[in-house]
């Protein structure tokens, strides 16, 4: 905490070259949409930045995405980022426990009241008194209001905290909901993904730094630069799309031949995120690439949308028992207008029958 | 519940529904109306073969006349075989139908489709601008007419745009698209569009007719 | 054939004055509109119920209509021609009556009158249209069904109605009744030395024959009556049952039909007859052929034959020897025979002999040549003038060609010069050919002459 280096000295001093920081400007640059020229006032930005306390509260989550982060083999430009940070409170990484660490959490917050971030994995639950999650005795709603309260802006990391994820998947049992559901008085920004690429959040962490703001958002809160275009628009095998080319399944043919995984249940024309571009660990592959169909982690109840691998232009119900009932009503109303028909046919036999007057 | 959601879920169940519950109750009701007894000597007793053949050539119309009925009749086609082609062989649209109905069959590529839709369209506008300035069609047009032509383009025209991503994100054209298929099953049974079912039973029924009559219809 | 002039023109002139004979009866609007609906919604059957619910307004039945083709009047759309029909049956008995009366106007009583002339005048029931359509829409018998709840509601054109009345109320056309009928048969036989069998007690075959035919194309009667001497057939002409034409199925009045046709049946069956012979008439065929029965509540206990499918039956069989092209006379066969048989649409056998080689755009070139001719002759009546465009003139020509149909192996123009009248067809003058009766064939010019001009 009262290291106050800043970012351009600690990476130095973990050994990046002034050309691989560099590089990270300009990817920076690229992936937040920014002109070439905007590269040099990057640098200079984050050369300068002082590292902002971070408060970074886990809820009904499953650690994925500090697991995703922490486990990069070797130390990325992102990791270093994240270490640039002051990260104050954290159940999983903080050597703190217990009331030692809840007491560091409210002097962060004393410290840097109205300024420091708030991260967020994890969707919170409410139903039941909201018992289902609790830390140090206090309900996640209660400790989110009360970090909340004086932070800067909050952070939802992963697709729990940013639209329920998991835990919010029907049934529900836990009656979870999610940080922008919660908190309407600060900006939100949601870095869903489950987990989320890291270089999203460093990214955006730079951007904050960078600029001392939020990045522009889409409609779902999320930073346009990282999840403007849908993995389809993005995907390699797209070409295998337009020709009609598809894997039937994961071992035939087309999916050798890395033919469109649609059939499978791809669900990238609907899910808007960075993976067909960034890719994961430092640029390897992609869901799709080691040929499975996207599961649109990044969007909203991705977990409810009928089966991942069901097509994405299959309805998400399906119920031969209800359009049965359906056509069986139909049906035997169609008998009874058929009756009815009749009988206002024969009323009108005798009055046909009469003679004009 | 984003819009797509919505579309892909109840509303597409109700949708369903009412266009089972609706065709049904038209169909059944149709072909159960009170029949007429004839006890005139049929001239032919076996009218079977003649009305499934009438069903058939009804698709083509008589040379006689070619020259007033082929300009329209090929818009017709092209109109029905584009709305064919797009509705049975755009792959994911044959995964909508095989969820559905467990069949299922190849496609074909997408620009093929695009074409097909392409045709369709302009067809139906075809359809639409002779509708509106053609004398005889002025006459006999109402309100239903008009709003046919436009729940069948409604879908063709909303899957080209979600397709080429025009004006809005995938996700809401696609909503749009699936709800504008959903619009067209709901109407379906009630509207005009329900010939698409009747002209079965109505061809066979003046075959019946005819060969009754010893008449080639 | 000959036709004597001055007594066409007579009976050309008696056609104004019919509808003063008329009498309409009295009914107030509300009855009327009753009385049709009621009419209507009886004579729905399953058949029309499928097609009123699959009619796409796709226009094809105009091409078809020769009402529509020469005049290009959008009111002569045939799917026109049955909207009342089609507007009572969403309303009342459409499986979807809830939903469609919200939004279908119910038919009044200016509809009636305002669809009289579209019914009457401009349909001749011929099928024409049914045969375009592609949902398979028979429309003529819609048209059929409009015409009876016109006539319930008492909206028939006058002159159709007098006639009606005439027939209804004495069983005579144009004063022709059993004694008049008896009167001219005998004269005839007498004068042209030809045996007519009258009022037989036992015969296989009963002729029927029309009032007009006695009056104006009796030369029709007398070759009828020379080909069924000539092929030795038991038959008879009967003055209580004669008349074919039917003013009641004209005018779709049923009271009026059924008393008509059952003239005949009681006829048929005092003499014993397995067949009737039904003049050459496009509605007094199928009025006896399809219809009687239905109105009589059985099956008829003969069959009834047009004069063309009888001759047909007896070419093919040989009985008939045709002459060698030139020396005989046309046949000329109404649309509704073809659509409505004994003909088959276009290149059937028609007549259990050869094919018709009837083409229908021929077909509707001749109803054109038709009343170019008759305004000609100055008998059309005004609403006509307009529809028959100079353009009828110029397939003059091909008109006549049409009437030429084909049995087996010949034309039925080559029947033996002595049977029909005497005169060669190279004489028959083209004006007299058309509505005028030809040799062997029966009543049909008699019949077209009253019935076209209420479009019949
Ligand atoms: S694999 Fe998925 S994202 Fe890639 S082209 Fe196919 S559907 Fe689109
Ligand atoms: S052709 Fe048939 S479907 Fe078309 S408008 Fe006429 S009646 Fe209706
Ligand atoms: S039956 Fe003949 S005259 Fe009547 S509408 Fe049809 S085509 Fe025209």
């Amino acid at each position: 905490m009262s290291d106050d280096k800043t970012l351009g000295e600690r990476l130095r001093e973990s050994g990046l070259s002034r050309r691989g920081f560099m590089k990270f400007c300009a990817a920076t640059a690229s992936m937040m949409a920014l002109p070439p020229s905007m590269i040099p006032a990057i640098a200079a930005a984050l050369e300068k930045a002082r590292r902002p306390s971070v408060i970074w509260l886990s809820f009904q989550e499953c650690t994925g995405y500090t697991e995703s982060l922490t486990r990069s083999h070797s130390p990325t430009i992102e990791s270093l980022i994240f270490d640039h940070i002051s990260l104050d409170y954290h159940h999983t990484l903080q050597a703190a426990a217990g009331d030692g660490a809840e007491a560091a959490r409210k002097a962060a917050m004393k410290e840097n009241w109205g300024k420091y971030l708030l991260v967020v994995d994890g969707a919170i639950p409410q139903k039941d008194g909201r018992v289902y999650s609790a830390i140090a005795g206090m309900t996640n709603l209660e400790m989110l209001k009360e970090v909340a309260e004086g932070a800067a802006a909050v952070v939802a990391v992963g697709t729990c905290a940013a639209y329920g994820g998991l835990p919010k998947a029907s049934p529900n049992p836990t009656g979870a909901t999610y940080v922008s559901d919660l908190i309407t008085d600060k900006p939100v920004l949601n870095v869903p993904s489950c987990p989320p690429i890291p270089v999203v959040i460093s990214g955006t962490l730079a951007h904050y730094l960078t600029f001392g703001t939020l990045p522009e958002l889409d409609h779902l809160g999320r930073p346009k630069a990282f999840y403007g275009q849908s993995i389809h628009d993005r995907c390699y095998r797209r070409p295998f799309y337009e020709r009609g080319q598809f894997a039937e399944t994961f071992d035939d043919e087309g999916a050798r031949k890395g033919w469109c995984l649609y059939k499978l249940g791809c669900k990238g024309p609907v899910t808007y995120n960075a993976c067909a571009t960034t890719k994961w660990n430092e640029g390897t592959s992609f869901p799709i690439q080691s040929g499975h169909g996207c599961i649109g982690c990044s969007e909203p109840d991705f977990w409810d949308k009928g089966g991942f691998y069901e097509a994405l232009s299959k309805g998400t119900f399906s119920s031969a028992e209800g359009i049965a009932l359906a056509a069986g009503a139909g049906a035997a109303i169609g008998v009874a207008a058929a009756m009815g028909a009749k009988s206002r046919q024969t009323e009108a036999d005798a009055k046909h029958k009469e003679d004009p007057a | 519940m984003t819009l797509l959601d919505f579309a892909r879920g109840p509303a597409l169940a109700w949708s369903l529904y009412i266009l089972f519950f609706g065709s049904l109750l038209r169909l059944v009701g149709v072909l159960l109306a009170r029949k007429h007894v004839d006890l005139s000597q049929p001239r032919n007793a076996d009218t079977l073969g003649d009305s499934v053949r009438t069903v058939f050539t009804r698709f083509w119309f008589k040379p006689e006349f070619r020259a007033s009925t082929l300009f329209i009749t090929l818009i017709g086609y092209a109109m029905h075989i584009g709305l064919a082609v797009v509705v049975l062989l755009f792959v994911p649209h044959i995964l909508f139908i095989s969820k559905l109905s467990g069949l299922s069959w190849g496609g074909l590529p997408n620009d093929t489709i695009m074409l097909a839709g392409a045709i369709t369209l302009a067809a139906l506008v075809a359809m639409w601008v002779r509708r509106l300035q053609n004398p005889l069609m002025q006459a006999i047009s109402n309100w239903e007419d008009h709003l046919a032509l436009f729940i069948t383009g409604l879908p063709v025209l909303t899957g080209m745009m979600a397709y080429g991503h025009l004006f809005q994100d995938y996700p809401t054209l696609l909503a749009i698209h699936i709800l504008s298929v959903e619009l067209l099953f709901v109407w379906f049974p009630f509207g005009k569009l329900f010939h698409a079912v009747m002209w079965i039973p109505t061809r066979f029924k003046l075959g019946a007719h005819f060969s009754r009559r010893g008449v080639k219809a | 054939m000959t036709v004597d002039m001055q007594l066409f023109e007579k009976f050309a002139g008696m056609i104004p004055a019919l509808a003063e004979r008329a009498q309409p009866p009295h009914m107030s609007d509300a009855e009327r509109v009753e009385k049709a609906r009621a009419t209507f919604l009886a004579n729905i059957d399953a058949d029309m119920a499928s097609e009123m619910e699959s009619c796409i307004h796709c226009g094809h039945c105009a091409d078809a209509c020769h009402y529509y083709v020469p005049t290009q009047d959008p009111k002569y759309a045939p799917v026109r021609k049955f909207e009342l029909l089609k507007r009572v049956y969403r309303r009342e008995l459409s499986p979807l009556r809830w939903l469609h009366r919200l939004y279908t106007e119910d038919i009044n009583a200016d509809d009636l009158r305002k669809w009289q002339e579209l019914v009457y005048d401009s349909c001749t029931e011929c099928g024409r249209c049914a045969m375009i359509c592609p949902m398979g829409i028979n429309i003529a018998g819609m048209v059929n069904v409009m015409r009876q709840g016109l006539a319930n509601a008492g909206i028939i054109p006058a002159e159709m109605m007098a006639m009606e009345q005439e027939q209804g109320a004495h069983g005579s056309i144009f004063g022709v009744g059993p004694t008049e009928m008896e009167q001219i048969v005998q004269d005839l036989s007498r004068k042209q030395g030809v045996e007519i069998p009258l009022n037989r007690d036992r015969a296989d075959i009963l002729v029927t024959t029309s009032g007009l035919d006695l009056l104006l194309y009796n030369d029709v009667l007398i070759a009828t009556a020379r080909i069924m001497n000539h092929l030795g057939e038991s038959w008879t002409l009967r003055s209580d049952g004669f008349e074919a034409a039917n003013f009641g199925l004209l005018s779709g009045y049923e009271k009026v039909q059924k008393a008509a046709s059952e003239r005949l049946i009681r006829a048929a069956e005092a003499c014993g007859a397995t067949t009737v012979i039904i003049p050459e008439c496009g509605h007094a065929y199928p009025s006896m052929r399809w219809d009687a029965a239905n109105l009589h509540g059985r099956q008829l206990p003969f069959r009834v034959l047009a004069i063309s499918e009888y001759l047909g039956q007896k070419v093919k069989s040989g009985q008939l020897k045709l002459t060698p092209p030139g020396q005989g006379q046309e046949g000329h066969f109404p649309r509704s025979l073809q659509t409505r048989p004994p003909f088959g649409f276009d290149r059937r056998a028609p007549l259990g002999a050869g094919g018709t080689r009837s083409r229908l755009p021929r077909d509707g070139v001749a109803w054109r040549n038709e009343l170019v001719l008759r305004r000609r002759r100055g008998c059309l009546p005004d609403r006509y003038r307009r529809r028959t465009a100079p353009e009828g003139l110029r397939y003059q020509d091909r008109a006549g060609r049409c009437h030429g149909r084909r049995f087996g192996g010949g034309h039925l123009r080559q029947l033996p010069a002595e049977l029909h009248g005497g005169r060669a067809a190279g004489a028959v003058g083209q004006e007299h050919r058309i509505p005028g009766g030809t040799g062997g064939r029966g009543a049909a010019g008699n019949h077209a002459l009253i019935k076209d001009q209420h479009h019949d």
